[in-house]
């Protein structure tokens, strides 16, 4: 045997072990955003009111931009774990995250510390800080990983 | 598919299914009064008030009004003839509040408005201590001021 067919079968064993741990990657992703959407569908008001809070869009904008977006969580979240159109809801969910990187950011910047609106865990509201900043950032980054892989 | 045109396809998607569900849950896209709208959705039982309404109780000195604000927002500017309750404080001991109220007047809570919430927290404490007659004038201080009404300064 040479050293270059020693490596081969390496590779194809390594492609398949990140191939395995994409795919739970895109249903632990998939599930936290249909989560993350059924939890904003159900507290619809109370979600609305957090967008209002965040003093970022035109009221007239709210309602409808407050009931869009539970929605482009859950059909992303499900089409990343049912395979279909699959780019296009990692695209979705990664622009998402960054608008909502970005209005978390710039209300804990200026000093106004409200429920963030991102996720409900055990009934209970998370407040704008650090912590919902880190969150959404790894968040960001499993995604921009995925679509890495996805797009090869 | 191209990544674009898949990702075009889930907006329109949702965004016909938030029509949808706007329709199904009698939700209106775009309110007149969103402030209204949505904080009677989640405080039912409290009554609204608009700075006409209110402007005209004051000048028959039938509302006794409640500023929710810190002292010194309430010392820059309020409007003229409210006391402060600053909630820091209010929260604390409601009772040593409690006693300035003229419980023969309707009370009016109010903060500096735009989606504050200090009115509606004070508002609780009231009706938890048996006051009734209680509304919220949602606009706040910025609506009044914006409305060129009568304020006062203690400075």
């Amino acid at each position: 045997m040479t050293g270059k067919e020693r490596i081969i079968p390496l590779r194809e064993i390594f492609k398949k072990h990140n191939l395995y741990l994409l795919i739970l990657l895109e249903i632990f992703l998939g599930l936290l955003f249909v989560y993350s959407g059924y939890i904003k569908l159900k507290n619809i008001h109370e979600f609305a009111l957090t967008v209002a809070k965040y003093g970022i869009l035109p009221s007239y904008f709210i309602n409808l931009f407050s009931l869009t977006v539970p929605f482009l969580e859950l059909f992303s979240g499900i089409f990343l774990i049912f395979g279909i159109l699959k780019k296009g809801a990692y695209l979705v969910l990664i622009k998402l995250i960054f608008i909502f990187t970005l209005a978390i950011t710039y209300a804990f910047v200026s000093g106004r510390i409200f429920e963030c609106g991102c996720f409900e865990i055990f009934g209970k509201e998370e407040e704008i800080g650090i912590y919902s900043i880190f969150r959404n950032l790894i968040i960001f980054l499993l995604l921009l990983y995925g679509i890495r892989f996805r797009k090869k | 598919m191209n990544i674009f045109l898949q990702s075009t396809v889930i907006f329109f998607l949702s965004v016909l299914a938030a029509i949808g569900f706007s329709y199904y849950k009698k939700i209106p896209l775009f309110p007149k009064n969103l402030e209204i709208f949505l904080y009677s959705k989640k405080y039912p039982e409290i009554k609204f008030i608009d700075s006409e309404k209110l402007f005209n109780l004051l000048k028959k000195n039938e509302v006794f009004l409640i500023d929710a604000r810190e002292k010194d927002e309430y010392v820059k500017g309020h409007i003229d003839g409210a006391i402060n309750f600053p909630y820091s404080e209010f929260y604390s001991n409601p009772l040593k509040f409690v006693d300035k109220i003229d419980t023969q007047r309707k009370i009016v809570v109010y903060c500096e408005g735009g989606f504050c919430e200090l009115s509606f927290k004070v508002s609780e404490i009231l009706k938890e201590l048996g006051l009734k007659d209680l509304m919220i004038y949602i606009g706040g201080f910025d609506d009044w001021k914006r409305k060129n009404y009568p304020i006062e300064r203690n400075f």
